[in-house]
């Protein structure tokens, strides 16, 4: 390579006793070559060097020290960007850089803002959120316009992302203002390479982006953990709490281990499993997202010192710097898929020569078979994930909300300007219109008041935001990320014993009993929006559910669980209790075959159930369920709900399900389903973030609550009365669109029932069998509202009172 | 046509699936809380909701007109969502008024949303009503004189229940010994649990809760 370090850069590299890297080289070549980039690199390879290293050596260079914004850093994570500042300021001061950087997000000061503003750093650092927000005031033209760079650190994360979507308009909005402006992204090992490049790119598409791929590190080291003999290996479950001995015993041979979990609630509790147990008082922190920043904070600043042993952590530790000498991970639960484990097993990959050292601790004996296939998958370096799917109705109005704030605009401009983003590169000029529509009045067929548009157009076709007030209100709403809202947990006499999810609360009647904080809680009911609780006394507590996407399994990883099951010979590999648990299947009902599918029918708690083994992943049996519970509706069945995990769907029902060949036969994809679609409640939930992110109805803000509670209509009720008065309104299509990316396409389960037709293996059992076991225990259960169940269920509790009433 | 009857105070009173109260001796059907106008009432701040709310509920209403052909149809208050709300009424939303006066007497109760007569709105308007045994009026009394009994809205009652594991929630009528709470018609109206104290300190004595399906309405506690 011919390009090589200016002074005083190489002296500095020499000091630290390090030589650039080659994909740092590229990196400053493609910079010096004025077009885009993606750089492709495992962590611990000087990523993040990698993309500054161009911005610092110009801004060495003086031309730039008069003032005015010449790079911007975008990252998914607020406190990366804090991190990031701390890491550059050495170099910096090191090498006497007269470069300024700052961080600005959220949490910036009101009077640092307005410094910001008056006097912008060199660097600036900061979040997809703050960047829509800078970009809506009346100033940004002129703020951005000296701007050279952008970078965009972990790609792969906010690619096919509302927040991405976000990023990739602003981006678009920021060259828009700085023309000569090249972005670098900054991305761990992806399946889709050229896709994510496009997402860089100045024009949406994967030309013109250099692609810059770092050497891979030393293949890890990946071991199975099962439980010790202290602990067991549940049918069911998902906390894994039953191996907390051996994962305690492996993070006493290790420096420090990150302890990835698969959701918060998880978290919690193996937090708690392992302190239970840790008689050598080993420092155990704890990360995820509820937890207040502070006290995360505290958490990666103990790990940075080395005061740690280990954490435990959601997907929050998923991302980010090196916080600590990680050597060991400890995957604990179904990996779920390839690419996301690989990058986990990448956190502990301190330094690229030594291999990544990692643990996969199965929660429950389905997840052996799990584990055993990922580990395989990881150590052939197969990666999965799909494309980063096109961008959003929603993120688009709100953009159109940011541009309106900072300004007139042109609705031709905008769409030129929108189009050349990868997200959008597809969007339609119908589409874009009536998104315009949506913000300037709503967008309603039923219009006949015409007062109060939120828009108006000039003379020569601009649109201008109506009034101070109005934009005042958009940029409350500015953010993609809407939070599943929490309520307060309170005592009859005020004292208040947590937090839960409003969803969770919603299924809570009278009676029941709950854990929160370690306390058993009776539900006695709700005031306002307060949860009223007494402790409580009672059997089968429920365990709060925090909201939070359940990640599917992917198409790659289940198709290799498949095959286990369908070779006993490969068994070998499985621990005994999990061959007995097989075994003890194929004789109670039998093994699911290949291209064969198992239905199970069996009488459980009162209901009728019915247990399908497709092997689809998650999201393509919600879909099923669907289709199922909408076929045992029309045929008069009463089905109450369904529930699914990547590897089956239960539905159960008031009346057995009759004919298992007639339900899934291949009609089952036709008549009415938009319509069943449209009624069931992952559609309402989708609805509602697209209703917030859109600025249909306004976010809740701590505090704004009390006044505004009148006000508040829950979105379920203008789901509906949209449905009805405006089936074709622009953000029911963009509700819809959505569904179908997370429900999986219909083609799929179609190629399914073609090629299951005449291959259905119908088992009527007296209970239910050993393999059904996870999915009954499984959370997410999906409830079918206003059917015949339902009337069938209330009919019954009249009649219990009526016999009762008589004498 | 799903109904079930009751008695309070000696007098028949059919409770109608969709939340509505049909009194057969005076052929006058009630409606609670419609809150018209409630969709577009926030369009002065810039935000911008479905305005069909108000059609949807108008639909309810005359639906039921239809079945039932009363002598006279009851508001019982909060029945338009602020005083303004008839200014705002689109020409569809007044066509359908009109008709509904058409066809029967109309008696708007004031509500606390609508607490002074709506300008330019058929029928009449008054704080309270009386009809044989029954006291109809927005917010529940305290106390019921003997031998009365009180036909109220204002609460929005919903009910959270669990039978046979499943949960649900509905809205429902609230019967007491001397009175009984409707349910909202309003499309835009949310709902208070049962189990809230507003509603203890009303039913002292007990009460029951009756819930609509298909084609039958159903006690449910």
């Amino acid at each position: 390579m011919s390009i090589h370090l200016p002074e005083p850069f190489q002296s500095w590299f020499l000091q630290q006793g390090w030589t650039p890297r080659p994909h740092q080289l590229a990196m400053l070549q493609a910079a010096e070559d004025g077009v885009s980039a993606l750089l492709i690199a495992p962590t611990g390879g000087g990523k993040t060097l990698a993309g500054f290293l161009p911005s610092l050596i110009e801004l060495a260079k003086g031309s730039y020290a008069e003032g005015g914004l010449h790079t911007i850093y975008v990252s998914p994570l607020k406190a990366l960007s804090t991190n990031i500042a701390e890491s550059l300021s050495r170099p910096i001061m090191e090498m006497g850089l007269p470069v300024r950087i700052e961080v600005r997000s959220g949490d910036t000061s009101a009077a640092r803002r307005k410094r910001q503003q008056k006097n912008p750093p060199h660097i600036l650092l900061t979040t997809p959120e703050s960047l829509a927000l800078l970009l809506s005031y009346p100033d940004a033209a002129e703020y951005f316009s000296t701007l050279r760079a952008l970078i965009i650190d972990e790609v792969h994360a906010l690619a096919g992302t509302k927040r991405g979507d976000q990023l990739a308009l602003c981006a678009s909005r920021l060259r828009t203002f700085a023309p000569a402006m090249r972005c670098s992204g900054l991305s761990a090992t992806v399946a889709h390479p050229s896709a994510i490049a496009a997402w860089v790119s100045p024009t949406g598409h994967a030309s013109g982006v250099r692609i810059v791929t770092a050497e891979d590190g030393v293949r890890p080291d990946v071991h199975v953990l099962l439980p010790d003999q202290r602990g067991y290996l549940p049918w069911a479950g998902r906390t894994g709490l039953g191996s907390a001995t051996a994962i305690l015993t492996a993070i006493a041979a290790a420096r420090l281990t990150i302890v990835f979990v698969n959701s918060r609630a998880q978290a919690e509790l193996l937090f708690q499993a392992l302190w239970k147990d840790n008689t050598e008082n080993l420092p155990i922190g704890l990360h995820h997202g509820s937890l207040d920043t502070t006290r995360r904070a505290k958490v990666e600043e103990a790990m940075a010192q080395g005061a740690l042993r280990a954490v435990v952590a959601t997907s929050s530790l998923d991302l980010g710097l090196d916080w600590g000498a990680v050597d060991q991970i400890i995957q604990v639960g179904a990996p779920k898929q390839i690419s996301r484990l690989t990058q986990r097993i990448g956190r502990a990959n301190h330094r690229m020569d030594e291999p990544s050292r990692a643990l996969l601790a199965p929660a429950n004996r389905f997840e052996v078979l799990e584990c055993e296939a990922a580990r395989e998958a990881v150590l052939r370096h197969e990666l999965d994930g799909t494309p980063p799917r096109a961008g959003t109705f929603d993120v688009l109005a709100q953009h159109v909300l940011v541009t309106a704030c900072a300004g007139p605009f042109f609705p031709d401009a905008l769409y030129e300007e929108v189009r050349r983003t990868a997200p959008y590169s597809q969007l339609s000029r119908t589409d874009f219109d009536d998104i315009i529509r949506f913000v300037e009045d709503g967008g309603y067929a039923l219009q006949a008041y015409d007062r109060h548009q939120r828009l108006f157009r000039d003379s020569v076709g601009q649109l201008w935001v109506r009034n101070e007030q109005i934009i005042r209100q958009f940029r409350m709403n500015i953010g993609t990320i809407v939070d599943t809202p929490l309520l307060r947990v309170k005592s009859r006499r005020g004292k208040t014993f947590g937090e839960i999810d409003e969803y969770f609360a919603s299924t809570l009647v009278p009676g029941d009993t709950f854990l929160l904080g370690g306390e058993l809680l009776e539900f006695l009911g709700m005031q306002d929006t307060t949860v009223q609780a007494a402790r409580g006394r009672g059997k089968d507590p429920r365990v709060p559910v925090y909201g939070g996407n359940q990640l599917s399994i992917s198409p790659g990883l289940a198709r290799h669980v498949r095959e286990i099951l369908h070779a006993p010979s490969s068994w070998d590999v499985l621990p005994p209790s999990v061959r007995d648990w097989l075994t003890l299947q194929a004789k109670r009902s039998r093994l699911p075959e290949p291209d064969q599918l198992l239905v199970e029918t069996f009488p459980h708690r009162g209901w009728h159930y019915l247990v399908a083994y497709t092997f689809e992943g998650r999201n393509a049996h919600q879909t099923l369920g669907l289709l199922l519970t909408k076929r045992l509706e029309d045929t008069g069945k009463g089905p109450l709900g369904f529930v699914a995990n990547d590897y089956m769907v239960a539905c159960w029902c008031v009346h057995p399900p009759g004919s298992i060949t007639d339900l899934f036969s291949r009609t089952l994809l036709e008549g009415g389903l938009t319509e069943w679609l449209d009624e069931s409640s992952m559609l309402r939930r989708t609805f509602r973030d697209v209703a917030i992110i859109a600025g249909l109805v306004e976010r809740n803000y701590p505090g704004r609550e009390k006044n505004r509670r009148q006000m508040t209509i829950s979105s379920d009720l203008l789901y509906d009365v949209l449905r009805k008065y405006d089936p074709d309104h622009i953000l029911l299509r963009a509700t819809r669109l959505q569904a179908a990316e997370g429900l999986t396409d219909l083609a799929r389960l179609s190629d399914m029932l073609e090629r299951i037709q005449g291959h259905i293996e119908h088992v009527s059992l007296p209970h239910v069998s050993p393999l059904a076991v996870p999915v009954l225990l499984e959370q997410g259960r999906e409830k079918i509202r206003g059917g015949e169940g339902e009337d069938y269920l209330l009919a019954e509790a009249d009649r219990l009172y009526e016999l009762a009433a008589t004498p | 046509m799903t109904f079930r009857e009751i008695e309070l105070a000696d007098e028949r009173i059919w409770l109608l699936a969709g939340g509505a109260v049909f009194l057969p001796e005076t052929q006058t059907l009630v409606v609670a809380d419609l809150h018209l106008g409630k969709g577009t009432s926030a369009r002065t701040r810039g935000l911008l909701l479905p305005p069909g709310d108000t059609v949807s509920t108008l639909e309810k209403v005359q639906r039921l007109v239809k079945d039932y052909k009363p002598q006279l149809l009851i508001a019982l208050g909060d029945s338009f969502h602020d005083v303004k709300a008839g200014e705002r009424l689109l020409n569809i939303e007044k066509t359908m008024l009109r008709t509904i006066a058409s066809q029967t007497s109309l008696l708007w109760i004031t509500g606390n949303h609508d607490a002074l007569p709506v300008p330019e709105i058929a029928g009449e308007w008054l704080e309270d009503y009386r009809s044989g045994n029954l006291i109809l009026r927005h917010i529940p009394s305290e106390t019921v004189p003997m031998g009365k009994a009180e036909l109220a809205g204002h609460l929005h009652p919903k009910i959270r229940m669990r039978i046979r594991g499943h949960a649900m929630s509905r809205s429902c009528f609230v019967k007491g010994p001397d009175r009984l709470i409707l349910p909202a018609l309003g499309s835009y109206t949310g709902g208070l649990d049962v189990s809230d104290p507003a509603f203890s300190g009303l039913f002292a004595d007990g009460s029951s809760a009756y819930v609509w399906g298909a084609d039958r309405i159903s006690r449910v506690a």
